[in-house]
């Protein structure tokens, strides 16, 4: 209850403006089917680049398909998407870290230099490089994430399960007879729920905006799926008569990129005082 | 100078492994090489004897940790191999266009360290005021805006609008300006964060209050004393960033149209150019674990304690 209280505390005025972004926009990403006004994939091509109106309330796109529609839907790979990869990169990272932290000695050291050839490759041009060879999509994109974001995740846990390896209770336990197994799963990772939450939080908006890039690049999703990264890109050549069609998914990725840092922010005031650089700063 | 030694060797695994994952990515690639190399001599549909004599040529017929320790070997000499698209050295096309991306990346860092450091000193300053809020909200939307929008945004103001600033394209010291802020976005977010810490833990020091006891004026408290102190590990910090900063400039170039690295890469990945896909990673690599091994040497030598292997916290 304290930490709930220091939550709504540390989340401010601009976190609570955060969290009905975001419950909006996943709202309206689960929903569109509903909500949606058009097929976001229907092509007219007689009505193509409307103006802003009643009836299309973003205008159409260069291929009359309705923009208010497509902004709906266009969240809704990505978000799943990134949920996907963060996953996928929690657990790695999870099981990687606790096992190197806890046992440390040659698993640790192989580990170590595992995450230190990782990390010194430059995450975008990394990425860039395996989504491209692997060719655009969806697969290649969760590889590309996955192998340039495990890393991090992993050298955060093990940091944790150091720390806590360390604690008397850890040594109490093992001295009543505790084994391993039971130690790691009883008491070394429910002890680092705080700074992993703040981590998942964070990475997922990192990964969305990195999606985001992929696809305008044209390294991701591809038209016509309707996203907000790639209705950047399908917009770019007509940017100077019709900038709304940039801004609209623009601001989108924006917004909940930012609602999303800036709850991660509000969590780790919240649970984790202590690990600095588990958030964005990493 | 043992550690400098230490230090030095630490990196050659880990510049080893970057050869591996670099060398790894046309394994992965679902395309033959061979076929890839031959389209774009002009050849669209090869036949098999002249896949044959690709193959042959490039070295395809040999077992993969035998065509990894050639082209080991080779690029230890800084040969890179051949783009299959322009027929010259991969290194030396790298390092035609490094002067562009290079010097978006300096200006950049400028960008971050000018408006980073001083907004995150103020907010130190002004802890809890409606300028340190402001100061958060601004480092929070600096990480949060994807950077081909702000790019697009900035190119509608300042080019289309304005006027201000060439839309893109490459000569002078105009169409570096925007490129720059784009890339300078995130840095400048961080360093804003790492300084208002730094200097908040500075001013909470017992030093401080002992000048303050000795009725020392607040200005010279904040330069002398306190800034001294806790600048030096940002000065390491915007070391780290720049290498990283140099690798991520693709973005940027493709939406400014400038002939660096990043573009040179982009255009590598599109034609499957694969020599060129390679040596952009190992390279961008090299320079990332460059720039850390030179951070850390140079955190060594200003910090001593570093060396004698004390933990810092």
């Amino acid at each position: 209850m304290i930490r709930l209280r220091l939550f709504l505390h540390s989340l401010g005025p601009i976190g609570v403006i955060s969290i009905v972004i975001l419950i909006v926009l996943l709202g309206s990403s689960l929903l569109a089917p509903w909500l949606a006004p058009y097929d976001p994939n229907q092509i007219r091509m007689s009505e193509r680049l409307a103006p802003i109106s009643g009836e299309h309330w973003l205008g159409t796109d260069t291929l009359g398909r309705d923009v208010f529609s497509r902004l709906l839907y266009g969240g809704r790979v990505s978000i799943m998407l990134a949920l996907a990869v963060t996953v996928a990169t929690m657990l790695i990272g999870l099981i990687i870290g606790t096992l190197a932290g806890y046992f440390g000695g040659w698993l640790d050291d192989v580990t170590q230099a595992g995450i230190h050839i990782f990390q010194g490759l430059p995450g975008l041009s990394f990425m860039i490089a395996i989504a491209g060879t692997l060719g655009p999509g969806v697969e290649s994109m969760f590889i590309a994430l996955v192998v340039t974001s495990w890393a991090d995740f992993s050298r955060v846990v093990r940091g944790e399960v150091m720390k806590i390896r360390e604690e008397s209770y850890i040594e109490g336990i093992r001295a009543i007879g505790g084994n391993h197994m039971y130690t790691l799963i009883r008491y070394v990772i429910p002890n680092m729920i705080g700074p992993i939450i703040v981590l998942f939080t964070v990475r997922i908006g990192r990964v969305i905006l990195s999606i985001a890039s992929l696809s305008f690049l044209g390294l991701g999703l591809q038209p016509p799926t309707p996203d907000w990264g790639v209705m950047v890109n399908d917009a770019r050549p007509f940017f100077r008569s019709y900038f709304h069609l940039i801004l609209a998914p623009g601001l989108c990725i924006a917004l909940i990129s930012f609602a999303i840092n800036c709850i991660g922010d509000a969590l780790r005031d919240a649970l984790d005082t202590k690990t600095e650089k588990a958030g964005w700063l990493s | 100078m043992l550690y400098v030694v230490r230090r030095l060797a630490s990196t050659i695994p880990i510049l080893i492994g970057i050869s591996l994952l670099a060398f790894l990515l046309s394994v992965i690639s679902p395309g033959d090489p061979a076929v890839e190399a031959l389209s774009m001599s002009g050849i669209s549909e090869p036949t098999e004897q002249e896949i044959e004599i690709k193959r042959e040529e490039l070295g395809l017929h040999e077992s993969l940790p035998v065509q990894y320790g050639r082209w080991l070997v080779k690029a230890v000499q800084g040969d890179l191999g051949v783009s299959y698209m322009t027929k010259e050295s991969v290194s030396g096309e790298i390092m035609r266009r490094l002067p562009v991306t290079l010097s978006i990346s300096l200006l950049s860092v400028l960008f971050a360290v000018g408006l980073g450091v001083p907004f995150g000193m103020l907010m130190a300053l002004k802890k809890n005021s409606w300028l340190d809020e402001a100061g958060r909200f601004l480092a929070l939307t600096l990480v949060s805006i994807p950077g081909f929008w702000l790019a697009i945004s900035l190119i509608t103001l300042f080019s289309e609008k304005l006027g201000w600033l060439p839309t893109s394209g490459y000569g002078t010291w105009q169409h570096l300006v925007m490129p720059a802020m784009v890339l300078a976005c995130g840095t400048c977010a961080i360093l804003m964060r790492l300084t208002r810490a730094a200097l908040m833990e500075a001013l909470n020091q017992n030093y401080i209050l002992t000048a303050r006891a000795k009725g020392l004026r607040e200005p010279s408290i904040l330069s002398f004393h306190a800034l001294r102190n806790s600048l030096i590990p940002l000065i390491t910090v915007i070391g780290t960033y720049f290498g990283s900063i140099l690798g991520g400039s693709v973005i940027v170039e493709v939406i400014f149209a400038l002939p660096g690295i990043g573009m040179f890469a982009m255009d590598a990945i599109f034609r499957r150019d694969y020599p060129v896909i390679q040596g952009y990673v190992v390279f961008t690599g090299v320079v990332y674990v460059m720039f850390n091994l030179l951070v850390d040497l140079s955190y060594a030598w200003i910090n001593p304690q570093v060396k004698l292997g004390v933990k810092l916290k």
